[in-house]
């Protein structure tokens, strides 16, 4: 029974995989088949999961087990909820601006902090300890390199920086209005150009490499598919 | 009114947020109070985003559609999951296989599709943007990286050989610093123009 049952899934898992892999020869009804299982599949996981994870702990089970504050307390995301879905019927969509509300000030708040404490500041701190002097001086003989290091850093790092544009939108009106940068940005902008290209390609090789796994990976399983069915008969 | 209502939520839930930043232990339970509801919040919201997919898929096979027979099979998927997991628990071998046996081929056989995908990609973004400072870098990093990592790139353990290998895995971490850096600064910027109500993605 459980050897039957095995074997299913095993089977199962190699028809998705060549389903999969179809596409490699170009978009097909197979690698539809195959990502419409899928989506399907991951729905109904992700239903599940929210239903049990996040409605459950933090709205039934409060309601059926909690003290009377508590419930009370329960009742404003509970009107929220109920505009949201409101919301979804015509006649009723100006109602759900103010669920929608709440979503956009925790997370543009949740956005600011992690910008300013999660990156911004751990990040400018790192390239300001760089040009400590107790740091150039901790390995002798090694002075002109760690300084080195440093300027690189800061130059590599204000270069990418240069090579993005913070500005809004001008109302220009000739193409070459639009273009004008100050040089010094503009030389910078191409320095940065190197650096981002230089992480992008290490970046690429991450991927690549995983991704070269993961083919390897299914080669195998296939391979190994085919030889347990002969070695079967 | 509702334009002000509105605003007033937005700038109540925003500025406590942030408050909490700087007062964690004064407004912490007001915080998690508040981050409780946001979940409870972005969980319906992900809700009724699935129950617009289902809708129109099932209009699809409703209306008889090209390839309605994808969207049934997709329908098909959903409701065996759902009824597998509500029949079974989350931690029942039945669930977990079902999970399994779908994600990681598919997944897996979706990476080994990238592979391919992102080395013709790698192919065509030089014969479309030719050689630029950004390509040539891209190239020559992807090189000496995958050289590094596969051990090709050796020049011993201590001195000046180990001090230029070091050199080298560190240099792409100074654009991605830069990166993560103008990310950072957009998201900050974002942010505040959503606290200062210039941009209103809640709707008017």
């Amino acid at each position: 029974m459980t050897f039957s049952y095995e074997i299913m899934w095993i089977i199962f898992g190699f028809l998705l995989t060549l389903m999969v892999l179809s596409y490699l020869l170009g978009d097909n009804i197979f690698f539809r088949f195959a990502s419409h299982l899928f989506i399907g599949v991951m729905a109904g996981y992700v239903v599940l999961l929210i239903s049990n994870q996040i409605l459950w702990p933090y709205l039934v089970r409060p309601i059926l087990n909690g003290t009377l504050p508590g419930v009370l307390w329960l009742g404003i995301p509970l009107v929220l909820i109920f505009m949201l879905l409101l919301s979804q019927f015509k006649g009723f969509t100006w109602i759900g601006s103010l669920p929608l509300a709440y979503m956009a000030g925790l997370a543009a708040a949740i956005a600011v902090g992690g910008a300013v404490f999660g990156t911004l500041l751990p990040q400018s701190r790192a390239i300001v300890n760089s040009f400590d002097p107790a740091m150039w001086y901790a390995v002798p003989n090694q002075t002109w390199l760690r300084i080195l290091d440093a300027v690189l850093m800061l130059v590599g790092t204000v270069g990418t920086l240069s090579y993005f544009h913070f500005g809004r939108k001008r109302k220009s009106t000739s193409d070459e209005d639009m273009e004008k940068r100050p040089a010094i940005l503009e030389g910078l902008s191409k320095v940065g150009q190197v650096f981002i290209g230089i992480s992008l390609g290490a970046v690429f090789v991450g991927v690549f490499s995983s991704s070269l796994l993961a083919l390897i990976d299914r080669i195998l399983f296939i391979g190994q598919f085919f030889t347990n069915l002969f070695r079967s008969f | 009114m509702k334009k002000i209502l509105a605003v007033s939520i937005l700038l109540l839930i925003g500025l406590t947020v942030l408050a909490g930043y700087f007062f964690p232990q004064a407004l912490g339970p007001i915080l998690n109070l508040v981050i409780d509801w946001g979940i409870l919040l972005i969980g319906t919201s992900a809700l009724i985003g699935i129950g617009y997919l289902i809708k129109t898929h099932i209009s699809r096979v409703a209306r008889r559609d090209k390839q309605n027979f994808l969207s049934f099979v997709l329908l098909l998927a959903f409701a065996t999951t759902i009824i597998i997991g509500l029949i079974f628990s989350f931690n029942h071998r039945i669930f977990t296989d079902l999970m399994i046996n779908v994600q990681y081929p598919v997944e897996t056989s979706l990476l080994a599709v990238l592979a391919v995908v992102l080395l013709t990609a790698s192919f065509r973004l030089i014969s479309t943007r030719g050689w630029t400072p950004m390509s040539i870098a891209f190239l020559c990093s992807a090189v000496v990286t995958l050289g590094l990592d596969a051990g090709s790139i050796y020049l011993g353990t201590e001195g000046a050989g180990a001090e230029i290998l070091n050199f080298l895995r560190r240099l792409p971490m100074i654009g991605a610093r830069g990166i993560l850096l103008g990310m950072g600064l957009g998201g900050l910027i974002v942010g505040l123009r959503v606290l200062l109500t210039i941009e209103k993605p809640y709707g008017e």
